[in-house]
């Protein structure tokens, strides 16, 4: 039989061979040797060298192709050779918002030009807003009950046909985040910081000066959507940030909201969890926790193991606290900064939580299920059969 | 974590230009005498053994990732901006990539388990209590790279130990004995029907066998890896190119070529060196064929180009 016809027969043989291994005298190498090897940036001799103790090496193999899993779901961002592609893909739309951004800066100009009362600001404000969605249910009341004001006679048909998205003061009343639960605690600072620069009524100015005001109410609503941008920024930056910058800004910020939505809806407010009988508070944002002692915040933010919104927190006391969220999330910490993940008595969103110590809970569902925990999370049983 | 050499492979100056050039912001609170040290450990890691040149030194030290491996050494310092930067930087990064390498609900827990790792050794550092795992980075890659390679390692390690993969322990379960033949093992029916009523079975598979151990064991190391990649760990062309450097059809070329080659080798031997005239080569191919049907030759056809 020539080698040509005897093709089919040997991989079995082969697959086999390979699978029983050969014989390999040295260690394993470090994570740092995988990496680099990943990369391809070990010198030719080094690699010459892992290749043969890969090929015999099925554990290594496997966390060699671990690693190839794990590039292939890298975020684009890190990986500086995948940016072109990425930036390629991403300009279509980048410039898609940069032109709807450019469209409504136009119809803004226009209407400042026709309107100057403070109709219009209140306009311009919730405008603004509306960009940078969600918006505080308080300021959006006090702007739907202004009287909206005519429609410019001077904005082209064209332009205004060309923003759906923007209409100019119907968008006033589309936005209508629900009002912040009553206990939770809420930090309005930055959007309030960014509605204060504008709602005061102004007396007409000069145009130069209200296209700047508008600029102003923009970079503040954008400001507010920077989850660790300063609440506000100060007035001598904000009078050298151009028009076509706040444009930038906005569409990238606009984008980001867009492509970044959360599995589940995020609470659009933080959470804060007080440690009773201490000075101890948890402020929860999306998944990340600042802890404060004696009001003086820690210098680190803390990472909550769970991509769920957080929906609700509960401390017995001490530096225990415990929190739940959506798809049945419970995480806890015992020591204030170090938060882990527990089993999870459901798959539903979980709404709410009273915990009695570190180890003993009990948590609600959104379907009204209730169920209760003694062993720090470990298993939990259903207090709702019970009843 | 490594002790240092005695001697100094990296000056401070070196450290200290390397250290400015990767524009480490001031906050993390790096020194050059304490980036000297990671960078001392990878110099002598990858020198280990040899006395290399300054300039050979030099070279090494500007090709590895400076930045990140001042995050690294600032992290496991316990500086709390560094820290905060890694986690805006790499959280999400983790956990993606935890999931990739062990699935949805497992690699949230193995991401987890990384998260307070690295978490508990920052803060064990800072007390004095423990070593952080960033002191095992030493700059020859990508940190998001060297993440991914501990979250894979982790994740091995963990299979092995609920003993999941013993397959994986079974090469090395013997003392070595270096000849690779010693430890194939027939499977347990050949002794059964097959051997019953054909008694030179047993004898051809595991010559056949054994010749083909000589000749994989024969072969370059990438050539035997890639066909590892392909043949044990059903790897794609597209997850092999991107380990091996290589592009998905060129990896597939270079398959059907050491394929061709190992038949093409294991038909010599059998026939030059075991004497087996061509119906007893037969009779192997045949055995072999009925008792392992596995068959790649449709798979690399449509994938070559």
């Amino acid at each position: 039989m020539s080698a040509q016809e005897n093709q089919i027969s040997l991989d079995g043989p082969i697959r086999r061979v390979l699978a029983a291994g050969m014989p390999s005298a040295e260690p394993c190498p470090s994570a740092d040797v995988f990496a680099a090897y990943y990369e391809h940036s070990l010198d030719p001799e080094e690699t010459e060298h892992y290749d043969k103790h890969f090929a015999s090496c099925a554990s290594c193999r496997a966390i060699l192709a671990g690693v190839a899993r794990a590039s292939v779901a890298t975020i684009p961002a890190l990986e500086t050779k995948q940016g072109s592609q990425w930036w390629n893909s991403m300009r279509v739309w980048l410039a898609t918002a940069a032109a709807c951004v450019a469209v409504l800066l136009v119809a803004v100009v226009f209407i400042q030009r026709s309107s100057k009362s403070t109709g219009t600001e209140n306009a311009q404000l919730a405008m603004s807003r509306a960009v940078a969605t969600p918006a505080p249910a308080e300021s959006l009341s006090h702007a739907a009950t202004t009287p909206a004001p005519a429609p410019p006679e001077n904005v082209p048909p064209m332009l205004a046909g060309n923003a759906p998205a923007m209409p100019l003061p119907k968008s006033v009343k589309t936005p209508k985040p629900a009002p912040p639960p009553q206990d939770q605690a809420v930090d309005l600072s930055a959007s309030a910081s960014a509605s204060a620069a504008v709602v005061e009524p102004a007396a007409p100015a000069p145009a130069p000066a209200e296209r700047k005001k508008a600029e102003d109410a923009r970079d503040g609503a954008v400001a507010a959507l920077q989850p660790s941008a300063t609440p506000q920024v100060a007035p001598d930056a904000r009078q050298e940030m151009s028009a076509n910058r706040a444009m930038q800004a906005k569409s990238a910020a606009g984008f980001a909201a867009t492509m970044k939505k959360p599995k589940a809806q995020a609470p659009a407010k933080d959470i804060v969890v007080t440690s009773p009988g201490s000075q101890i508070t948890w402020t929860i944002h999306t998944n990340h926790v600042q802890y404060a002692e004696n009001g003086q915040p820690a210098p680190v933010q803390d990472f909550i193991p769970t991509n769920s919104a957080i929906a609700a927190g509960s401390s017995p006391g001490g530096k225990v606290c415990w929190l739940v969220g959506a798809d049945g999330a419970v995480v806890r910490t015992t020591d204030g900064r170090l938060w882990l993940g527990t089993n999870s008595p459901t798959g539903s969103d979980l709404k709410a939580i009273k915990a009695t110590s570190a180890r003993a809970a009990t948590v609600t569902s959104s379907d009204g299920h209730t169920y209760v925990t003694a062993d720090a999370g470990q298993t939990w049983k259903s207090a709702t059969a019970q009843n | 974590m490594p002790s240092s050499p005695a001697t100094h492979l990296i000056p401070l100056a070196l450290a200290e230009r390397l250290l400015h050039k990767a524009d480490v912001p001031a906050a993390w609170g790096v020194t050059a005498a304490q980036f000297q040290s990671p960078l001392e450990r990878s110099a002598a890691q990858r020198f280990s053994g040899v006395s290399p040149d300054a300039r050979t030194v030099e070279t090494f030290a500007k090709s590895l990732h400076a930045k990140d491996l001042a995050l690294a050494t600032a992290c496991a310092a316990g500086n709390s901006a560094a820290w905060d930067f890694f986690v805006n930087q790499y959280r999400q990064e983790m956990v993606r990539a935890a999931r990739a390498i062990a699935g949805d609900a497992a690699g949230r827990e193995l991401a987890d388990s990384m998260y307070a790792d690295l978490y508990g050794g920052m803060r064990g550092t800072q007390s004095g209590e423990r070593k952080s795992p960033f002191e095992y980075f030493l700059g020859r890659s990508k940190l998001s790279t060297w993440l991914h390679a501990v979250l894979s390692r982790k994740h091995v390690d963990e299979i092995r130990r609920t003993r999941k993969l013993d397959s994986l322990d079974e090469p090395r379960a013997d003392d070595g004995a270096g000849d690779s033949r010693a430890r194939i093992e027939l499977p347990s029916d050949l002794t059964g029907a097959h051997a019953g009523h054909e008694p030179g079975r047993e004898r051809y598979l595991a010559l056949l066998q054994s010749v083909i151990a000589g000749v994989l064991a024969a072969l370059p190391g990438r050539d035997r890896l890639r066909l590892a990649y392909y043949y044990v760990d059903e790897l794609t062309l597209a997850q092999i190119g991107k380990i091996q450097g290589e592009h998905e059809a060129t990896v597939s070329r270079k398959l059907e070529r050491t394929r061709r080659e190992i038949r093409e080798q294991v038909d010599f031997v059998l026939r030059a060196e075991k004497n087996l005239d061509e119906a007893q080569r037969s009779l192997c191919y045949e055995y072999a064929r009925d008792e392992w049907p596995f068959d790649l030759t449709g798979v690399l056809a449509g994938k070559a180009p």
